[in-house]
């Protein structure tokens, strides 16, 4: 059983979530999928593309240059 | 996340300069007040030190969401640590996550002072939740996406104040590039806000005087 204090800010939270998700999603999907590099690159005006990328395990990689 | 990932050279020396100035008077101020202080915690200095590594060791994964982000753990570091040893463990971490090519030194400066944006107002914030629910993953998650959010508009401010050196775009267009930018941002800050309540919730549960944030 959720207490009522708990459950007001369990709804907030919510609700939260919920909107950034839609916004966030809805950017994703206007600015296509580029990693956060390129992503910078393009808001302002840099040229995009061309960077290496580092060794990847199940899509997760390193940022910077690996020292060993 | 909000970490700005521009390489040196984006901003003009000038700039670099005052960010670095601002962000070392913020550190400064910080190390002041802790030694104006009574003599440190350990078990504080203690905490400070994990949570530094964990925030250095995630900052460099890029996880395979919205196309490759990667997590802050800095309104985590607001809530477990304060905001002042957080202004040193954020400094930390960027000097270390530069020293790898993680981002460009002259950004050091301006990347502090969004990560002490994200600090502070997690740290403010999850102190006020209490008043407004006692769920302590609620408290944890809202400071924390609040923290992320002030992050992203701090990285607008700075980027845009500091325009960027070789490009042609106009203020108008930068501005909406970085909105989108930030936009997806949160998206990650839904992910990290998640976790943060995850983590937070568990250590009130097994070390409940941990939390700095519910200090009287």
């Amino acid at each position: 059983m959720i207490a009522t204090g708990d459950l007001k800010g369990i709804i907030i939270f919510g609700v939260i979530l919920v909107v950034a998700t839609l916004i966030a999603l809805a950017a994703y999907g206007m600015t296509g999928d580029m990693g956060i590099e390129d992503r910078y690159n393009q808001a302002v005006g840099f040229p995009t593309g061309g960077e290496e990328g580092g060794e990847e395990v199940s899509g997760f990689t390193i940022e910077g240059n690996l020292v060993m | 996340m909000a970490h700005i990932h521009l390489e040196d050279g984006s901003f003009t020396l000038l700039w670099v300069l005052v960010w670095w100035i601002i962000a070392l008077v913020l550190i400064g101020a910080a190390l002041f007040l802790l030694k104006s202080r009574n003599k440190p915690d350990p078990k504080k200095i203690t905490i400070a030190a994990f949570v530094a590594t964990a925030a250095f060791a995630i900052f460099q994964v890029q996880v395979p969401i919205f196309g490759g982000v990667h997590l802050n753990l800095t309104p985590l570091i607001g809530i477990l640590t304060g905001p002042l040893l957080g202004t040193l463990i954020i400094f930390v971490v960027n000097i270390l996550s530069a020293a790898i090519g993680h981002g460009g030194w002259g950004l050091v400066g301006a990347n502090i002072l969004v990560n002490f944006s994200e600090v502070t107002v997690a740290w403010f914030v999850f102190k006020g939740m209490k008043k407004v629910t006692p769920s302590l993953f609620s408290q944890a998650g809202i400071s924390t996406f609040s923290g992320l959010f002030v992050g992203n508009i701090v990285m607008i401010g700075i980027i845009l104040v500091s325009g960027i050196q070789g490009v042609h775009q106009t203020p108008v267009e930068i501005l909406t590039g970085l909105s989108l930018l930030a936009a997806v941002n949160m998206g990650v800050a839904v992910i990290e806000s998640l976790i943060t309540g995850l983590v937070v919730t568990y250590i009130a549960r097994i070390r409940p005087d941990i939390l700095e944030g519910d200090k009287k």
